[in-house]
C-alpha cells in the first residue's frame, strides 16, 4: 500500500473510531459495523477481542440498550464518578477538570492548523474530535503535523484515560476501541520493521 | 494470542479498503471541526468580559462577570457595576468555574433503567425526560389528588420549581436544610416580632454590633461582609460572643469567650442589667412592645453574677456589654446570625436576641433590626396554590416553621396515611445524610432515584425574561438579568425554563414546544 493510500485508510479509520466513540444511538452499531469490526481485528490478529465481540447481544435493540448504559457510566456520569470522561484535559498531568489549559492549547493547535470547532461543539479535547482531527491531517497526507499532536497534545493524556478504561469497562466493545485507538496512536520508529 | 503487528505494518500490508469501511452510515449532518483560515500564533489570547451572571456557590447572589478565551471561562469577578458586591467575590465564588468544569457534574437528562436500589443509568434526551416525567407526575395526581407528590427544594436555583409545585397544588414542600440552618431563628423572631428577620441588620451605620457565634470574616456573603467591614470603619465597637478566637474576635472590642451552649444566660444577664439600670429604650418599649412585665419577671433571679459562673466568663465582661449597648441604644446591631441550630436550646437563644432587640429599640433606625421591601415578580412568576385543608400535613404538627416538616412527608410516604404520597422530586438537594428520610444505613438517594436532570451552572443558564435573580438587602433590592458568562453552550437547562416546559409538556402534545 503507498503513502496515499495508507493515509487514506489511517483517514477512515480515526473517523470511524472517533464516531464509535460518541453516544450510541439509532441505527448505529448495526452488522454491517460489527462485520467490519469483526475483520480489522483479524487483519490485526486480535482473535481474543474478536471472540469477545462475538458474546455481544446480536438482537440490534437489546445491543443498542447494553452499550448505551455501559456508555453513559463510563464516559457520561455515574455514581459515584464516571470513569472516564472523554475529554483530554480530565486526564491530562496537572488538571482534572473540564475545559482546562490543554483543553485550549488543543484549540489552539487546531486554528494554527486551518482548523477550528464549530458552533455549539464541545471542548477541543473532546477524543472524537480530537480523532477527527488526525483523521483530516492523514488524509491530507500531513504526517509530521500528525505527530506533532500526537505526541505533545494527545498522547499525554490517553495513556491514563486509556487505563481508566480498560480497568472500569464492564463490556469488551468500548475496551477493544481504546485498545484500538492505542494501537493506531501509537508512536513508532520510523525506522522499525 | 495477538500476533505482534505494528502500525507501520499493518498500514502496508492491510487489505482493508475505504470502500468495506461502514463510514456513510455514521456520517453526522454537521461535523465539529471546520476548516478555517490558518491563524497566526498568539492570535489567540484575547479575553472577553461577558456582564450579567450571578453566583450561586452560595444563596447570596453576588453579581458576576466571566471572563472568557477562547470559548473558556477562565475567569469569574465581581461585576463592578453591581450596588451590592461591587468588584469583590469571595472564595468560594471563585471557585466557581470549577463547579462548571467538573468533570462529574450531570451533563445530560439521566433515566434509570435499572432496578430500583439498583440503578442502571442512560443517556436520554430533553424530550424524553420532560415528557416522562409530566406523564408520570400528572398520572399520580389525577389519580390520587394533587398532594401525592413531595418537593425537596434548595437554594436559589429552586425558587420557580417551588413556585411551580405550589401552584399545581401540593402543599407538600419540604427544604429540610431549612431546620438545620436558620429555622430555629426565623421562627424565635416569627414568635417575638412577627417576621423571619433575614440577617438585615444595618451594620454600616451602628454605634455597636453584637455578633452572637456568627463569624463573618470566615465565609461568604461579600456584601454582608462590606458592610460589617463599613460599620467597623466608621467606628462601630464589636462585641462578639465565641468560645473561639474566630477571625471576627480577633477584631472585637470585647471578645466573650463564652462556654459552649450558654449564650442565653448571658443574654438574660445583659437584659437584667439593662432593665435594672434603666437604660432600655423606654419609649419604644412602651409604644410598640407586649409582655415587657413578663419579661422583667422572668429575669427576677438573673444575676450578672449568675450568667457569670453559667457561662465561665468574668462578671465585669457581662456588665461591660450590658452598659456598651444601653450607652448606645438604639443604633445597635444584633445580629440575629445564620446557621444557628447548635446546641437543642438554640429557639431560646434567639429569641433572646430578638427580645434584647427589642429592648434596645434597635428596630427601623440606623444600626438597627431593619425589614426590607422585596421586588415583586408580577406576571412573571406563578401564582399561589389552592389546597384542601386535610391535605395540609402540617396540621399535625401545632408549632412549626413554613413548609411541610420533611419527618410529616417521610412518614406519610411510608405509612399511606392520611393519604399516599407517590413521588418524591428532589432540586438541588441529595436526600442524604442531610435529613432522616432514609431509615437505616444512609444511602445515596441516587439509587432510588428514576430520572435526573441537569439544571444549570449558573454560569450558564441562558437569558430569558424569567432568568433573573431577585435580591433583598438590607437598604436595597436589586432584580438582575442573567445571561450567560460562560463560553460554553450548556446541556443543562435553567430553573425557570425547566417548570414551564413541564408544565407546557403537561398541557400540550405539541412536539415542537421545546424549541421555543
Amino acid at each position: 500500500m503507498n503513502e496515499a493510500a495508507a493515509g487514506s485508510l489511517l483517514d477512515d479509520l480515526f473517523r470511524i473510531l472517533g464516531r464509535s466513540l460518541e453516544y450510541p444511538q439509532g441505527n448505529w452499531p448495526d452488522g454491517d459495523y460489527l462485520a467490519w469490526l469483526d475483520g480489522l481485528l483479524a487483519e490485526l490478529g486480535w482473535e481474543e477481542e474478536r471472540a469477545e465481540l462475538r458474546d455481544l447481544p446480536a438482537d440490534h435493540v437489546e445491543l443498542l440498550d447494553v452499550l448505551q448504559i455501559e456508555y453513559t457510566r463510563l464516559f457520561i456520569n455515574a455514581v459515584p464518578t464516571a470513569v472516564a470522561p472523554p475529554y483530554g484535559s480530565v486526564h491530562y498531568p496537572g488538571e482534572g477538570m473540564l475545559n482546562n489549559r490543554s483543553t485550549e492549547k488543543t484549540r489552539e493547535f487546531y486554528r494554527r492548523h486551518g482548523f477550528d470547532l464549530a458552533e455549539e461543539s464541545g471542548p477541543a479535547d473532546y477524543l472524537p474530535l480530537e480523532l477527527e482531527f488526525l483523521a483530516r491531517l492523514a488524509g491530507s497526507g500531513r504526517e509530521t503535523e500528525a505527530e506533532v499532536f500526537l505526541s505533545n497534545y494527545f498522547r499525554p493524556w490517553f495513556s491514563a484515560f486509556r487505563a481508566r478504561v480498560l480497568a472500569g469497562a464492564l463490556l469488551p466493545f468500548y475496551r477493544i476501541l481504546i485498545e484500538l485507538i492505542d494501537f493506531f496512536t501509537q508512536q513508532e520508529d520510523k525506522y522499525e520493521n | 494470542m495477538r500476533i505482534k503487528v505494528t502500525r507501520r505494518k499493518f498500514l502496508q500490508t492491510a487489505s482493508l479498503t475505504a470502500a468495506s469501511v461502514p463510514l456513510a452510515k455514521m456520517a453526522r449532518a454537521e461535523s465539529s471541526l471546520v476548516e478555517k483560515p490558518i491563524a497566526a500564533p498568539g492570535s489567540f489570547t484575547a479575553t472577553e468580559t461577558r456582564y450579567g451572571g450571578v453566583c450561586e456557590m452560595c444563596f447570596w447572589r453576588c453579581q458576576l462577570v466571566g471572563k472568557v478565551r477562547a470559548g473558556r471561562l477562565v475567569k469569574l469577578e465581581g461585576n463592578p457595576k453591581s450596588i451590592e458586591n461591587g468588584r469583590s467575590i469571595c472564595a468560594r465564588g471563585n471557585a466557581g468555574i470549577q463547579l462548571l468544569y467538573d468533570p462529574d457534574r450531570l451533563k445530560y437528562p439521566l433515566k434509570n433503567v435499572g432496578e430500583r436500589g439498583k440503578p442502571k443509568w442512560k443517556r436520554i434526551s430533553w424530550e424524553e425526560a420532560l415528557d416522562e416525567a409530566a406523564a408520570r407526575l400528572k398520572a399520580i395526581q389525577q389519580k390520587h389528588g394533587p398532594h401525592a407528590v413531595a418537593l425537596f427544594p434548595h437554594g436559589a436555583s429552586a425558587f420557580y420549581p417551588l413556585q411551580y409545585f405550589e401552584f399545581t397544588g401540593t402543599p407538600n414542600i419540604s427544604e429540610a436544610s431549612f431546620y438545620q440552618c436558620r429555622g430555629v431563628r426565623d421562627m424565635a423572631y416569627l414568635s417575638t416580632f412577627g417576621f423571619a428577620p433575614g440577617e438585615h441588620v444595618d451594620m454600616a451605620n451602628a454605634k455597636v454590633i453584637l455578633l452572637v457565634g456568627t463569624h463573618l470574616g470566615e465565609n461568604v456573603h461579600v456584601s454582608h461582609l462590606k458592610q460589617y467591614l463599613k460599620g467597623l470603619e466608621n467606628g462601630a465597637k464589636l462585641v462578639v460572643l465565641d468560645p473561639r478566637f474566630s477571625a471576627a474576635a480577633s477584631k472585637a472590642d470585647i471578645w466573650v469567650a463564652i462556654k459552649p451552649g450558654t449564650d442565653t444566660a448571658f443574654l438574660q444577664a445583659v437584659m437584667k442589667r439593662l432593665i435594672d439600670t434603666g437604660r432600655y429604650d423606654k419609649e419604644f418599649v412602651a409604644k410598640s412592645c407586649a409582655g415587657f412585665d413578663e419579661l422583667n419577671g422572668s429575669l427576677g433571679e438573673v444575676t450578672p453574677e449568675w450568667a457569670a459562673r453559667v457561662c465561665d466568663v468574668p462578671e465585669e465582661q457581662i456588665i461591660a456589654v450590658a452598659d456598651l449597648l444601653g450607652t448606645n441604644l438604639p443604633n445597635v446591631a444584633i445580629h440575629p446570625g445564620r446557621h444557628t441550630t447548635w446546641y437543642g436550646n438554640d429557639f431560646q437563644r434567639s429569641r433572646a436576641q430578638a427580645c434584647l432587640t427589642a429592648l434596645l429599640g434597635a428596630y427601623g433606625v440606623p444600626g438597627g433590626l431593619i425589614r426590607p421591601k422585596g421586588v415583586k415578580l408580577g406576571k412573571a412568576a406563578w401564582g399561589h396554590g389552592v389546597f384542601a385543608e386535610d391535605c395540609d400535613l402540617s396540621t399535625f404538627w401545632p408549632f412549626h416553621p413554613p413548609g411541610t416538616p420533611t419527618e410529616a412527608i417521610r412518614e406519610t410516604t411510608l405509612t399511606g396515611k392520611p393519604y399516599p404520597i407517590k413521588a418524591w422530586i428532589a432540586w438541588s438537594r441529595i436526600l442524604f445524610r442531610q435529613s432522616p428520610i432514609n431509615r437505616g444505613p444512609s444511602r445515596p438517594s441516587g439509587r432510588w432515584t428514576s430520572s435526573w436532570s441537569p439544571i444549570s451552572c449558573p454560569w450558564t443558564s441562558p437569558c430569558s425574561p424569567t432568568s433573573c435573580c431577585r435580591k433583598r438587602a438590607t437598604w436595597s433590592a436589586t432584580i438582575t438579568s442573567r445571561p450567560a458568562c460562560s463560553g460554553t453552550r450548556p446541556t443543562s437547562r435553567s430553573s425557570s425554563w425547566l417548570p414551564g416546559c413541564l408544565w407546557w409538556s403537561r398541557c400540550s402534545s405539541a412536539r415542537t414546544r421545546y424549541g421555543s
